[in-house]
């Protein structure tokens, strides 16, 4: 133990601080002390400057009941359909109501943070949307949606890996192109180029002996470059990627305009992509996921489980929103998805069923936003899918569509969403 | 009364057991916090007595067995040790095989008593669970990670264990759910454990039966008045005939219908209802009418029997044994199974009516190991793979557990109900959790070697061999040899060899079985 650091905690933290060290014995501290805090001490070209939108698809996981996300409070059936879950219309007296979006629609208490970015234009809900496929799978219906595509067939690749192979990166040099935030690759972004799965950008070093680090370093780039595929490409990007984000003091990161990201899981991987996307190292496409949208107990969209995961949402965007806009990059187009909606009825737990209708979230500088986009098909008997959902009217693939053709640079069509018969559909999303 | 407060997979959860950010388990003694108990030495005294006699002792060269067998040990054990290969070699590939599904003749009890006296949660009921450890639920879940670890490297029972790890992720629970601190313990004794080498529809039936079960796919609250289909489609899709797969959606719902009132006995109840944490059929619930599943009619007034019936039916459908029969095969053959290879191992068990041992024997067969092809290790088997390897006795059980929820892999804790992925498309992303895991070998803290294993004296080529021996049945690459021969050069320390130990560990050639 005496010739090498100690680890004993085994925290992150502790090996940050002893990477800072290293910093300082190879003579990089005197470039990074004239530098402000949290910026990367390289220089990079304006990646963003590309005329480009960073993309971050994040994957509602489970199921989002998009009635109880934007309440269609003009729909009877929405009330007589739910006597314990319903949330009152926005005339109604006490708390537990409605703010209105428009004259249809309207968000739940614990989804008004994001009435600024609604407000300002920059947030758009797009209603009754989703996989018009039938299942009721989660995960026929997620891989489904995470290949892009609406029936089975054969696509092993994510269409946001698909986009990347497909376009010319916004910096020449970037080694790392789009990450996924947890412990293994979300089906979306399999085939990108220069694209690793992050449990935390804050992280990312090789634990052990910091003298030993580049020895160790050299011997792993040796032994996994002459290796096959997948493991010799992950090891070739993990090994650019500790440098790169060696960089980046995320710790010390500040979020602009008073921003304040909830501290959650997905707060914390919103607020280092904030950091990531400022750093401007050319990361094009960050993949989030969300879990916790399978309610079917105790669903309690005013005071239950989907309170709190829709607070959690929205107070973590609205952050994003704030601390992006105030720094002038709104240059990111940020889409919320899930696999399907739920059941129009509840079930007798105070929950809902899979179902089938659900919704889309997109916000972004580019965004038609401070609306929603719908092709309301109704709640009336007649009118509900199977006869228990609210129906499909926009295709999930024309929403990805229109942002990743008009703000992504993707101008190949069908490169996304190859499947024969398809033809996606310009609903205006993008101003 | 106590109000239910759970939501299905992906629910929130116990607020006892929340799911800190960045993955550190709770439970898992961080720094400044005294581990519970004195449970450090206990478990030094278990990983002693243990260790088979002469386990990572062994001092002989490589073995040159077959390539059929050395792929047996490697997809039949959770790591090759060099005592192994030594075993097979003399008793060759049909004798090995024969002893480790005939497991019960294989003596484990040494390890078993000293996993009982050290770890008593084990042989706990979920009521004694519940009742000694309201206050400290990480308890029965530290110790069910640590009994699992410890069985998996210790336990001469090898291909038992690594399909204990199958049926986990088959019957997938996520352990930081509601109540599972006292429920998930004894699921995985009387479900998975119970049947790992046994008989299919058993393990279903009593996974049907199980508390953790019910209460994870909210069949608790499946009454006939609000049918709720959650526990019906993963039984269907998840656990038996597969996804999109000779069922309708109408066929959900009715089997929704026949597990209404098939729940538990909660703490919140009162007494008379039965023993806390164990199955109960709720009369009164259970919708007592007529149902049609796959087919099949269900008379009306079957109460309990309706789900049996399901049970049954599904059990004995082909779809069903063709859909075991593939997973088992990605498991113990290859990504890729041949329509052939499935074929066999489906006809296996609609011959037996589901002989798991029948099964595992058929997709195991020499000529088939023959043609498998390298699959990604995952986490919990890497580091396993590695430390029976290496024999290191585990000091820290806490830090290995660390280690394993930064790779997203601690056992028990992937939140969907259809078990941590099998492929390396998910797995080969995250390449920096195992180099850090590996990295920590270094450290005399984590894991002790014995000291022949990173003696630092003699020549370089003499470390790369043994290292090469004790890991990779002197299957190295040229590259990683060349790789390791720089490395250690001319500064060769007891720490430069456990360095080169870690690299070793974190090869590709390793990453893979």
């Amino acid at each position: 133990m005496s010739q090498h650091d100690k680890h004993d905690c085994g925290c992150g933290e502790y090996r940050r601080v002893s990477r800072r060290n290293f910093m300082r014995v190879g003579g990089s501290m005197a470039i990074a002390a004239t530098m402000p805090g949290w910026l990367p001490r390289l220089a990079f070209a304006d990646s963003h400057k590309a005329g480009r939108d960073v993309i971050v698809s994040v994957f509602l996981r489970g199921g989002v009941d998009s009635l109880s996300m934007c309440v269609p409070f003009n729909e009877k059936p929405y009330y007589g359909l739910r006597p314990t879950i319903a949330i009152a219309p926005p005339d109604a007296s006490g708390p537990n109501k409605v703010t209105a979006l428009d004259d249809d629609f309207g968000f739940p208490p614990d989804m008004t943070s994001l009435m600024d970015a609604y407000d300002d234009g920059d947030l758009l809900v797009v209603h009754a949307c989703g996989l018009e496929n039938p299942t009721r799978s989660h995960f026929e219906a997620m891989h489904f949606m995470e290949v892009g595509e609406g029936n089975p067939g054969s696509l092993f690749t994510g269409w946001l890996g698909r986009h990347l192979q497909s376009t010319a990166p916004t910096l020449q040099s970037a080694v790392l192109r789009a990450i996924g935030i947890g412990y293994g690759m979300p089906r979306t972004l399999v085939g990108g180029p220069e694209t690793l799965a992050i449990t935390d950008l804050a992280d990312f070093g090789l634990d052990g002996s910091s003298q030993s680090e580049n020895d160790r370093m050299t011997a792993l780039a040796a032994m996994y470059a002459p290796y096959t595929d997948p493991l010799k490409t992950a090891a070739e990007n993990t090994l650019q990627t500790i440098d790169l984000l060696e960089q980046i003091n995320f710790s010390g990161y500040k979020p602009k305009g008073k921003a304040k990201y909830p501290d959650t899981d997905f707060g914390y991987a919103m607020k280092t992509t904030a950091a990531l996307i400022k750093a401007d190292i050319g990361v094009e496409a960050v993949a989030i996921d969300v879990e916790g949208w399978d309610t079917h107990e105790e669903q309690g969209p005013a005071t239950g489980y989907m309170a709190g995961l829709m607070r959690d949402l929205s107070q973590t965007l609205a952050a994003f929103h704030k601390d992006m806009w105030a720094s002038n990059r709104s240059d990111v187009a940020a889409m919320c998805m899930t696999e399907f909606g739920r059941n129009v009825f509840e079930n007798g737990s105070r929950g809902t069923d899979h179902g089938h209708g659900s919704l889309m979230l997109a916000m972004g500088g580019s965004v038609a936003g401070g609306r929603v986009l719908t092709q309301w098909p109704g709640l009336q008997k007649n009118q509900l899918y199977d006869g228990q959902d609210l129906g499909i009217t926009i295709d999930y693939r024309d929403v990805i569509n229109e942002v990743m053709s008009k703000r992504a640079g993707n101008t190949t069509p069908g490169e996304l969403f190859p499947e024969k018969g398809f033809a996606a559909k310009d609903w205006g999303v993008i101003a | 009364m106590r109000e239910r407060m759970n939501s299905g997979w992906f629910g929130p959860g116990n607020p006892a057991l929340s799911r800190p950010r960045g993955g550190l388990p709770p439970g898992t003694p961080q720094r400044g916090v005294p581990l519970p108990r004195s449970i450090r030495q206990e478990l030094a005294l278990i990983a002693a007595a243990a260790r088979t006699a002469g386990q990572g002792n062994s001092r002989a060269g490589a073995k040159m067995v077959s390539n059929a067998e050395a792929t047996l040990l490697r997809r039949a054990t959770m790591g090759p040790t060099v005592d192994d290969y030594a075993h097979i070699d003399n008793i060759g590939y049909e004798a090995w095989l024969d002893e480790q599904l005939d497991y019960t003749r294989l003596d484990n009890s040494a390890l078993e008593d000293s996993l009982l006296e050290n770890l008593p949660t084990l042989a706990m009921t979920a009521a004694q669970l519940h009742d000694e450890f309201e206050d400290n639920p990480f308890i029965p879940i530290f110790e069910l990670w640590v009994a699992t670890l410890f069985r998996a490297l210790y336990s001469p029972r090898q291909l038992f264990e690594r399909m204990s790890v199958f049926w986990a992720d088959h019957f997938s629970i996520d352990i930081f759910g509601d109540y599972m601190e006292f429920l998930k313990p004894v699921d995985e004794r009387t479900v998975g454990r119970a049947n790992a080498l046994g008989n299919f529809p058993s393990m279903l039936s009593a996974s049907a039966h199980s508390p953790a079960m019910l209460i994870y796919l909210t069949n608790d609250t499946n009454e006939k008045n609000h049918p709720n289909e959650n526990y019906a489609r993963e039984l269907m899709e998840l656990h038996t005939m597969g996804a999109d797969n000779g069922y309708t959606e109408t066929d959900v719902k009715e089997v929704a219908r026949c597990f209404t009132g098939w729940t538990w006995t909660a703490p919140y109840r009162g007494s008379g209802d039965g023993e806390l944490g164990t199955f109960r059929f709720s009369k009164r619930d259970h919708d007592k009418g007529k149902k049609k599943v796959l087919g099949k009619t269900i008379p009306a007034g079957g109460g309990i029997d309706d789900g049996e019936r399901v049970i049954d039916i599904l059990a004995n459908r082909r779809e069903t044994a063709d859909f075991i029969a593939t997973k088992m095969l990605r498991w113990l053959h290859g990504y890729e199974p041949s329509k052939k290879l499935v074929r066999k191992v489906s006809k296996a068990y609609q011959r037996t009516d589901g002989d798991i041992r029948t099964m595992v024997r058929t997709a195991l067969r020499a000529k088939q190991m023959q043609s498998a092809t390298p699959k990604l290790k995952r986490p919990f088997h890497l580091v396993v793979s590695s430390l029976r390897a290496l024999g290191g006795n585990v000091e820290a059980p806490n830090r290995i557990l660390g280690h394993l929820s930064a790779a997203g892999h601690l056992p028990f804790t992937w939140t969907p109900p259809n078990g941590y992925p099998d492929t390396s498309q998910w797995w080969s992303s995250l390449l920096i959790s195992r180099w850090d895991y590996a990295a920590s070998l270094a450290d005399d803290e984590t894991v002790a070697f014995d000291p022949a294993i990173d003696d630092p004296s003699g020549s370089t080529g003499k470390i790369v061999n043994r290292l090469d021996t004790l890991l990779l049945n002197g299957q190295m690459s040229a590259d990683t040899r060349a790789a390791l021969n720089k490395f250690l050069g001319q500064r060769k320390s007891r720490t430069r060899v456990r360095e080169a130990i870690g690299l070793v560990v974190s090869a590709p050639e390793f990453q893979e079985y």
